[in-house]
């Protein structure tokens, strides 16, 4: 009998350490963040600020194997009662579906005041800060050089350009913005093109990036971070900012975002994150972390291989609207991918 | 209290907590705006559905021909006959059953690279098939063994007098065994077509990848949910197939008799060198790559460092769960063995659970359970023991099931006459005879908690992560010598309810 009121017991206190896991998260001076960027990444910019301010940060990061249904999901999931202060997204899209189904409510941070108009919302639902860049990783035997996305409809280059998957991550919305921006015959035309080229399609940009390394493709549209990873690893790369002559429509800038939660458990908790994340001081870890993004604030150093954004010609779209394209043009494109 | 009462109590938790929850998002698939609307359902007829429909069948017809002939094999090899170490040999091929299907293929991965001739045939219908192969070769090889154990030694012994082992094996042994080869099959199944991972990993457009799309590119949670109801289908079929059969008690068996063991003589060394081959192959070479990369010191203690938080969780949660899905599926069992309600009802809901797409479940559970009023459930990890219990009840609930079928009935209704309460039948008759079964129950339990990452990934309270989704958020561009290390602790973790169960079942025959 003794043993059986051991193992009783043994398991409410197992129940309780469970129930415990949450009232301590709800009533302590913390902060519960939803996270897109990259764990790695992301986590020694959320300890720093645990550091600063004393306030515990519970997160929620996504993984790679999700494509982003974790978090999204959840955040989705949880409409009715919220359990995320802030999401910390990789791109702006997510942040305006998000404001679509009304997941969210608007907070102007003192911290985005230098960051350019374009990567913010304008009713400040979301503000964007430490961006990656849509560029070509080329293989260094390639001869002529992609400079253009229009190259991958370019006879010249039939066969020798792979792509990612156009329904997942950053490639979807850089094709939603080719959408925004030429409108929808000429999208689908070059859509069309791309693949009468016979353009490869792989699963994903770190999936891009290794086939140029590997010297099975010339060339394919990356994240600035897949490309500055080959060549941290010594592969035989270099990259090409797209679209930067004269006239050209110029690279597609997919900046991190941070958003504050409609009716957000912890919302003064949240504002400090928000503010942190938006901080120079971030911009400045971020550029020098292995994911090398961009700072969008003005005199943020950065390493030499990166040029500043105020060097870079970029394409000029409304967030906005390519998150509502991209909606309108899902189904288009499984059926493309689907026919490819 | 009655015992029907007890059932009824414990029905009615399961239904509420987990099969509530996913039937209410299944009843919205069917409504549009208010309105009666089949149309969300034509999605199924897509030229994209249809085809990755035939992957998945195709997929899961090689893999459990393929898994449960050369488990069957091993089954026989290991369990009939004398060969040495055999008890090394099963635990070293059941390794790939305990960790999670991913890491085996991260494991292929580092083998073979993404280019080449046989890096080009690791990701695709071949890579997929040969992962999923390891991974569920030691189903059929564990049940053949068990099997085993249900043939009554006279049948062979009579035909020995006539001839030798080989055509006693043919004409006697295999017939016999004939049940858990269609067990086998039928698993492995069930568990190919609804698995996803390792598609997902090796780039192999199946089934259940459709669902996660609508979940992950559009956030359609209805269509997602639409996707998910052929697995379903598919399931319920396999499951008739095993009610309506030539062998409608595959999961039933009897008393265990002593197997006579076939002395092997001069093809022992052959053999024993053709299985640490097949071992090598299935599980040395991908995971001693995984060891291989991790054997820089600093790694470890970095790693354990960072991960030591979510291991202790991982044991925390796999325990609770393991233990909760013992006791709901010993009521579970007995109401089975014993047809109460509506038993046959009950054992497809058991099915239909546990075949449903865990991205589905997952996001049932948050839907139904994230209100202000239940956030003593959803906002601690309880919601992930709903998870596991929805889940994964059909596997502890059947072998109970199996386990209170063969005892007497006379004793507990003898039990009942002396006066015995339900508490103290189940105190003194059933759970000290089934103690064996209910071990067994929570091993099995504790090595599906401990692995399971997609409805963990959904539902864990903030900040309250598992190992195995730490490994795979780390995968999103960390180092691979910190994620092999990690893996490899994953490995060495999950080794540890085998050694529980080793302990305590020292008798070959459980």
């Amino acid at each position: 009998m003794v043993t059986e009121k051991k193992y009783l017991f043994l398991l409410l206190l197992g129940v309780l350490l469970l129930v415990s896991c949450s009232t301590e998260h709800a009533s302590r001076n913390s902060v519960t963040v939803y996270v897109s960027e990259d764990q790695v990444f992301s986590e020694p910019i959320l300890k720093d600020f645990e550091r600063a301010t004393g306030i515990h940060v519970n997160a929620v990061y996504d993984t790679e194997e999700s494509k982003g249904t974790g978090v999204m999901n959840r955040l989705l999931a949880e409409k009715n009662n919220p359990q995320a202060d802030v999401y910390w997204a990789n791109e702006p899209i997510r942040a305006e579906v998000l404001k679509h189904k009304g997941i969210l409510t608007p907070y102007e941070s003192r911290n985005a005041q230098g960051i350019p108009a374009l990567f913010k919302e304008k009713a400040h639902y979301w503000t964007g800060f430490s961006a990656r860049i849509r560029l070509f990783i080329v293989n260094n035997k390639t001869k002529v050089k992609p400079t253009s996305i229009l190259d991958y409809a370019n006879p010249k280059f039939k066969g020798k350009g792979v792509i990612a998957n156009p329904l997942f991550g950053t490639t979807t919305s850089h094709i939603a913005a080719l959408f925004t921006l030429w409108g929808d015959p000429k999208a689908k035309h070059f859509m069309q093109a791309l693949k009468a080229n016979r353009i490869a399609v792989s699963t994903s940009n770190g999936e891009s990036a290794d086939l140029v390394a590997g010297g099975q493709y010339d060339f394919s549209l990356v994240d600035s971070d897949d490309a500055m990873s080959r060549l941290k690893q010594h592969a035989p790369v270099s990259f090409v900012y797209p679209d930067q002559q004269a006239g050209g429509i110029g690279a597609f800038v997919v900046p991190n975002t941070v958003m504050l939660i409609k009716g957000a458990p912890h919302p003064k908790a949240a504002k400090r994150l928000i503010d942190y994340l938006l901080s120079k001081q971030s911009e400045h870890k971020l550029a020098f972390a292995d994911c090398a993004q961009i700072p969008l604030h003005r005199g943020v150093a950065i390493p030499k291989d990166l040029k500043p954004i105020g060097q870079i010609k970029v394409m000029q779209v409304d967030y906005g609207k390519v998150a509502q394209k991209l909606i309108a043009i899902q189904p288009w494109l499984k059926q493309w991918l689907s026919g490819s | 209290m009655t015992w029907r009462l007890l059932i009824f109590l414990t029905v009615a938790f399961l239904f509420t907590a987990t099969l509530l929850p996913v039937l209410s998002m299944v009843f919205h698939t069917f409504f549009s705006h208010g309105n009666f609307d089949f149309s969300a359902y034509k999605v199924l007829f897509q030229d994209s559905s249809l085809t990755s429909f035939q992957n998945s069948l195709l997929l899961s017809l090689l893999v459990a021909a393929a898994s449960t002939f050369a488990g069957t094999v091993l089954g026989i090899v290991l369990g009939k006959t004398k060969l040495p170490g055999s008890y090394v040999l099963v635990m070293l091929l059941t390794l790939p059953l305990l960790i999670p299907p991913y890491i085996l293929a991260l494991g292929w991965y580092e083998v073979l690279g993404r280019e080449g001739f046989w890096g080009e045939l690791l990701f695709g219908f071949w890579g997929t098939s040969w992962v999923l192969f390891c991974t569920y070769l030691p189903i059929p090889m564990l049940l053949s063994m068990l099997f085993l154990t249900q043939i009554n030694p006279r049948f062979e012994e009579a035909a020995r007098l006539m001839t030798g082992w080989p055509q006693v094996l043919r004409y006697i042994t295999l017939p016999l065994l004939f049940p858990a080869v269609i067990l086998s099959f039928l698993l492995v199944f069930i568990l190919t077509f609804g698995e996803q991972s390792v598609a997902n990993f090796l780039r192999f457009d199946v089934f259940s990848l459709e669902s996660f799309t609508y979940f992950s590119a559009f956030y359609d949670f209805k269509t997602a949910t639409v996707l998910a109801v052929p697995m379903v289908i598919v399931a319920l079929l396999v499951l008739a197939a095993e009610q309506f059969g030539r062998h409608k008690h595959l999961w039933r068996f009897d008393t265990a008799y002593s197997i006579e063991k076939i002395n092997l003589e001069n093809t022992r060394i052959p053999l024993l060198i053709m299985i640490l081959l097949l071992i090598s192959l299935t599980v040395l070479l991908p995971l001693a790559h995984l060891f291989a990369e991790a054997t820089d010191i600093h790694l470890w203690a970095e790693a354990l460092t960072k991960a030591y938080q979510p291991i202790l969780r991982s044991y925390l949660y796999a325990t609770l769960g393991a233990t909760a899905l013992m006791v709901f599926g010993f009521f579970s069992g007995y109401l089975l063995t014993e047809r109460m309600f509506a038993h046959r009802f009950y054992d497809a809901v058991l099915i239909f659970m546990f075949s449903l797409p865990a991205t589905v479940t997952g996001i049932a559970l948050i839907l139904f359970w994230n209100t202000p009023y239940t956030n003593f459930i959803y906002g601690t990890p309880l919601i992930i023991l709903f998870a596991y219990l929805g889940k994964y009840l059909a596997l502890t609930a059947k072998i109970t099931q199996n386990r209170l079928g063969q005892i007497p009935h006379s004793q507990v209704e003898a039990a009942q006459l002396a006066g015995a309460n339900p508490f103290q039948v189940l105190r003194f008759i059933l759970a000290p005879l089934s103690k064996k079964a209910l071990l067994i129950a929570w091993v099995i339990g504790f090595i599906f908690s401990l692995r399971e990452t997609t409805m963990t990934m959904l539902l864990y309270p903030p900040g309250y992560d598992t190992l195995p989704i730490y490994i795979l958020t780390q995968m999103a561009n960390g180092e691979p010598g910190m994620i092999a290390a990690l893996s490899v602790i994953m490995i060495l973790m999950s080794l540890l309810p085998l050694l529980v169960l080793g302990y305590f079942t020292k008798d070959p025959h459980d």
